[in-house]
């Protein structure tokens, strides 16, 4: 049964995403329950929170809190901390509890917004949805607040959408992916979320190009798409591969939305490198990504731009989204599918989180790469620089497991 | 006038969670429980940071999950689920050969509010699988200002699956510290001495049925508040009548609590004066090595902060901020001693959204505990969380050399933190 996980640590939750990605508009967030809910996002799914002001709170729910439904104690409680942190938006989020009791975070919101003025969002996460879900939530929520439309466009001008540190980490990833932008002449006007302003949100439509780089961005950018034209691109920079970039030129030319290595799988030709020689056998030798959609897709071209013949597979935990996946990718709906997946022999290599080693078979490799989303603290530290060397040796290692094939 | 003085000085508020805070969680605590073996049924959310430092500690192999869904919990009925999780995990165990001889059933918060009736389903479960005992754990901190909560009801937990036996010995058990009293401590020389044949702890044992030795024991001693509700409940069905020795630093608490253990075995203390002498010495040298260098402490680096600083200010340390959430009842008098002796001595919350605002200190001081040294960003702290097996004369000794060393240190707290593994 999906729901039975007996190896694994659950992912992180919908209200850690949404926490993570308010962390830097200098707002406060409150997650309305006891302590652990509050307790598993700092602790354990915000490689930010040490030495971190970040203004993110419990609200000390008790038994009696809840059945009395005491809503006013809690707002009472959020203005007076409000005094002498002056936020610049409230963000309530929902745990476990407020979802049995039926607590109404919209509602205690506006009433919040109404007593201060100051712009208050409720979000209902419940602890059963995934992290991925929260970060999105929480970025459209913003955006269709705070953003100020504009008919002012600025030339070679961009926002970067999806950066979390559950998939990027806290190492330098995103900073990375924003310098590798602006060294390529890129003006990055959004930073959402690692690295948001209240005042960037309000420029967003400024950009002619959004770049969607983990699948908690997609529902913002189709938003911005469909709503004020700005076209997409779905994928991430890994090592030293520019193609994004051509992609991205592209899409500035054309306003066509792309997905790296899905409505453009081939490679557009200037780094193109001589395919290596490896014959494989399609059916049974198989690289298995288990993790982030996106930035599965995006090591997958990485892998298939040096050697088309290693069919990959990205297989997600967190929910398939179809319209960026190829038809062999996988929903994985819990361990026990994750399990029956490693044991089908259909795969050589499992690239993913060090912790996919507590369920793996024998035959199988391991490449590591932790996911904040998963192992949390016992591997961000080792996690994988996206860009540069360090992803290029890793593409190397799990291309190298084909070499007796040669 | 307790009351209005602690209403003065503490305050309720939104709650902050600092990196330092934290502890064992109850999940540690019910792994105290040899040969057992636990399902959370929760929400996926309310098991993640507990498996997670199961994982750091090498423990996750005696813990699995089985997430709720939103079905499931607006029914309100998962026994169905339960039961079809139960056989997979007795299958996926017994293939291992690590069936284990107690399975405990987590739940979490909402468990509360949904009412779930346990004794049914565990009288249900103990059928259905039978040779192991089951047992409701409660991950619920909603419960925290009840009268049973998480802690309380943890410890009842782990002593609960001890079955009342014919024999008694000369043992006494020590409960209520997770962590065994360093051997250093002269707790068993004096427990000997008072006819004590063997001084029983939860980690003394490997196996479940080594562990119901516990319940031949003659006597419980209480290091800890915490564990009152456990202890009246094994002398309901065990028989073994207990007394409480908290653990304490002042050198005349000590002495008390050597001489309620005496009272409770009905024999005469024991001379105590040369461990006395012992940790006056100890107190004599470390003032003099620390001058007035300010110490700050915090409420998880001990169970009654307000003991260990009257005791510390008593001998003229400068005890200079004390970070507690709140005061125990039977640390209550050492507060009011403190305030009212020690006026200057600042009180912080440290859950109270204010210490975020606060600078750090700006003068060199040893901080004692996690959140002493985070929330005051003091360069020395002393590495010591709440279960840190000190007792007795020479619990108070060792805890001065801790902070004597600590003063030629400059903590890497962000590694201290990493290696406490901490959980709310």
């Amino acid at each position: 049964m999906e729901e039975l996980w007996i190896s694994l640590p659950a992912l992180a939750p919908d209200y850690s995403g949404v926490c993570s990605a308010m962390f830097d508009l200098g707002g406060m967030s409150v997650i309305h329950d006891a302590s652990g809910c509050t307790g598993n996002y700092t602790g354990y799914d915000e490689p930010r929170w040490y030495g971190s002001n970040s203004m993110v709170y419990c609200s000390g729910l008790r038994e009696i809190d809840a059945v009395l439904g005491r809503d006013d104690k809690l707002i009472a409680n959020i203005l007076k901390t409000a005094e002498y942190t002056n936020p610049r938006c409230f963000s309530l989020i929902g745990s476990p509890v407020p979802m049995v009791i039926g607590s109404d975070m919209k509602g205690i919101a506006k009433e919040l917004e109404n007593s201060t003025g100051i712009p208050s969002f409720g979000f209902s996460t419940n602890g059963l949805g995934l992290y991925n879900k929260g970060v999105s939530e929480a970025v459209l929520t913003v955006i269709k607040r705070f953003l100020k439309p504009s008919e002012e466009k600025l030339d070679r001008s961009i926002n970067v959408i999806g950066t979390t540190p559950l998939d990027f980490s806290a190492n330098s990833n995103a900073e990375d992916l924003y310098k590798a932008l602006s060294d390529h002449g890129y003006k990055v006007i959004g930073k959402l979320m690692m690295g948001a302003s209240i005042e960037q949100i309000e420029n967003l439509t400024m950009a002619q190009v959004n770049l969607v780089v983990t699948e908690s961005g997609l529902d913002a950018a189709i938003y911005l798409y469909k709503e004020y034209g700005i076209p997409y691109v779905v994928g991430m920079l890994t090592g030293n591969d520019n193609e994004l970039f051509e992609l991205i030129e592209k899409t500035r030319a054309d306003k066509k939305c792309r997905v790296l290595g899905i409505t453009e799988p081939e490679s557009t030709g200037s780094q193109k490198e001589s395919p290596q020689d490896i014959s494989v056998n399609d059916t049974l030798e198989k690289v298995f990504i288990v993790g982030e959609q996106v930035l599965g897709n995006s090591i997958r071209y990485a892998i298939n731009r040096r050697c088309p013949q290693i069919t990959v597979v990205v297989g997600t935990m967190t929910g398939l989204r179809k319209e960026i996946a190829k038809e062999c990718d996988l929903d994985i709906p819990g361990e026990e599918s994750l399990v029956k997946l490693m044991e089908s022999g259909n795969y050589r290599v499992i690239v993913g989180d060090p912790l996919l080693g507590d369920v793996l078979t024998d035959d199988l490799k391991l490449v590591e790469m932790p996911h904040v989303a998963l192992s949390s603290k016992l591997y961000w530290n080792k996690a994988v620089h996206f860009i540069g060397r360090e992803m290029d040796d890793i593409v190397k290692k799990i291309i190298s497991f084909y070499d007796s094939d040669k | 006038m307790s009351c209005s003085l602690i209403e003065n000085v503490y305050e309720t508020s939104l709650h902050y969670a600092s990196p330092a805070h934290g502890g064992w969680g109850v999940l540690k605590i019910a792994q105290l429980i040899p040969d057992s073996y636990f399902l959370f049924v929760s929400p996926a959310a309310c098991g993640r940071h507990g498996a997670l430092g199961a994982r750091m500690e090498g423990r996750k192999n005696r813990v699995s999950y089985l997430f709720l869904t939103e079905q499931s919990i607006v029914s309100g009925d998962y026994e169905k689920m339960l039961i079809d999780a139960l056989d997979q995990l007795m299958d996926f165990l017994k293939k291992r050969n690590r069936l284990p001889k107690v399975m405990g059933i987590f739940v979490s918060c909402i468990d509360d509010l949904l009412g779930t009736d346990h004794e049914a389903l565990k009288a249900q479960l103990e059928e259905r699988y039978s040779g192991i005992r089951f047992i409701d754990c409660h991950m619920n901190p909603t419960s925290s200002d009840t009268g049973v909560p998480p802690l309380v009801n943890i410890q009842n937990k782990i002593y609960s699956v001890l079955e009342r036996t014919d024999r008694t010995d000369d043992a006494v058990n020590i409960v209520g510290n997770l962590e065994p009293v360093h051997k250093e401590s002269e707790l068993t020389e004096v427990l000997e001495k008072m006819g004590v044949k063997e001084v029983r702890h939860i980690t003394d044992y490997k196996t479940y049925e080594d562990y119901q030795d516990m319940a031949a024991s003659r006597l419980n001693i209480r290091l800890a508040p915490s564990v009152k509700y456990a202890c009246t409940n094994m002398q309901r069905k065990l028989g073994i009548p207990s007394v409480e020795a908290l653990i304490s630093f002042r050198p005349e608490n000590i002495r008390k609590n050597y001489e309620a253990i005496a009272e409770g075995l009905n024999v005469k203390c024991p001379d105590l004066s040369e461990y006395e002498q012992e940790a006056l010495k100890a107190l004599l040298e470390t003032k003099k090595e620390l001058g007035d260098m300010p110490l700050i402490l915090d409420w998880e680096c001990t169970i009654s902060v307000f003991e260990f600083a009257r005791c510390l200010l008593e001998h003229g340390f400068n005890v200079k901020r004390i970070y507690s959430q709140q005061v125990i009842p039977s640390d209550k008098e050492n507060f009011e001693w403190v305030m009212e002796n020690y006026p200057d001595v600042e009180i912080r919350q440290p859950q109270n959204p204010k210490v975020t605002v606060e600078e750090h200190v700006d003068y060199e001081c040893i901080a004692v505990g996690y959140s002493a040294g985070y929330l005051s960003g003091a360069e020395h702290v002393v590495d010591i969380g709440g279960q840190h097996g000190l007792y007795g004369y020479r619990g108070l000794v060792e805890f001065l050399k801790k902070i004597k060393e600590t003063k030629h240190e400059k903590a890497d707290l962000k590694k201290i933190l990493e290696d406490a593994v901490l959980i709310i």
